[in-house]
């Protein structure tokens, strides 16, 4: 990686990551480990999987998901994160948003290199 | 076999991030810290080796990182957060422009003319200084309220014995007289009013 894709990534993500939180919790509850494992996946979109907890904190905040604790096979209970209706509401703005952002950042990219 | 969170290395993980995040609001705070606690505890079980221990850490990152992304959302109550502003400047400056404005006020009555007044006025010179240091030391107003802060004893003086001259000049000492004078001292205590709520509502 060349210094500087770390900070370009750092500054899209701050932007991103929320909604992806939020489409993740789109069908299903899922515990925090559960949602830093899905989003360290590709390496991509989560760098330390500990920034994951202050963002689900705001997000709770802004009543965008909610908790609840549910009982574990193997271990204590675990906080669920779920999608509230606010949430919902959110996440869908950002899909309309999204599409036509990366639309235009892919074209003029595209027509820079050109 | 003890549990991960009381592992030597996450219990030294956990503590770290709980000074970092210092500055967060309390109940934020006290979420995240559960959060990585409760990831610690499902990523490692109970019993785990050190390096099983250090490859969690290292997957949850620096606990620096963690604080950054707190701070980030700007609810942090700490460094980031305003300070209260010090007012006690400006609430004694007040304090002291109250003094000031009542011993004028008594000087019209009791001085025989407008030099009885002025000549009275200066009485107060040493206590203007310090108010006039203490307005400009106030950053609980802006520049515009600490000048008249620092210049309201001056002026009150200044103008009390201009009207009172003026009155003795033009309708003579009256009961009239009393109408403009009282006009002049509501006006100064609406400015001292003024000042002081500017003072109260820095906060």
């Amino acid at each position: 990686m060349v210094p500087g894709d770390d900070i370009i990534l750092t500054q899209l993500r701050r932007g991103a990551l929320e909604y992806c939180v939020l489409a993740l919790l789109e069908r299903e509850a899922l515990y925090g480990l559960d949602i830093a494992r899905r989003l360290t996946a590709d390496g991509v979109l989560l760098a330390s999987e500990g920034t994951l907890y202050p963002l689900l904190a705001r997000l709770r905040k802004a009543g965008l998901v909610d908790t609840s604790w549910q009982e574990s096979t193997e271990g204590p209970p675990r906080r669920y994160y779920a999608l509230t209706s606010e949430g919902r509401e959110s996440l869908a703005a950002f899909r309309r948003t999204w599409k036509p952002f990366r639309d235009a950042v892919d074209s003029t990219l595209s027509g820079g290199q050109s | 076999m003890t549990a991960p969170t009381t592992h030597p290395l996450a219990a030294a993980y956990l503590r770290d991030l709980e000074l970092l995040l210092h500055g967060v609001e309390p109940g934020e705070r006290a979420e995240v810290l559960a959060g990585v606690r409760e990831h610690l505890e499902g990523a490692v079980g109970p019993g785990a080796s050190d390096d099983e221990v250090r490859a969690a850490l290292a997957e949850l990152g620096p606990p620096q990182a963690i604080a950054d992304e707190a701070y980030a959302g700007r609810t942090a109550v700490g460094p980031t957060a305003p300070r209260p502003v010090p007012r006690w400047q400006a609430l004694t400056s007040c304090a002291l422009n109250v003094v000031g404005f009542a011993l004028g006020a008594f000087s019209i009555l009791v001085a025989s003319g407008p030099a009885g007044i002025l000549l009275r006025g200066t009485a107060w010179a040493l206590p203007w200084c310090a108010t006039v240091a203490l307005s400009f030391m106030a950053p609980a107003w802006d520049r515009r309220d600490q000048w008249l802060s620092a210049l309201i004893y001056p002026a009150w003086v200044a103008t009390s014995a201009g009207l009172v001259a003026l009155l003795t000049v033009t309708i003579d000492p009256s009961v009239f007289s009393v109408i403009p004078i009282v006009a002049l001292c509501d006006f100064f205590v609406w400015r001292l009013v003024k000042l002081a709520r500017a003072a109260a509502a820095s906060s």
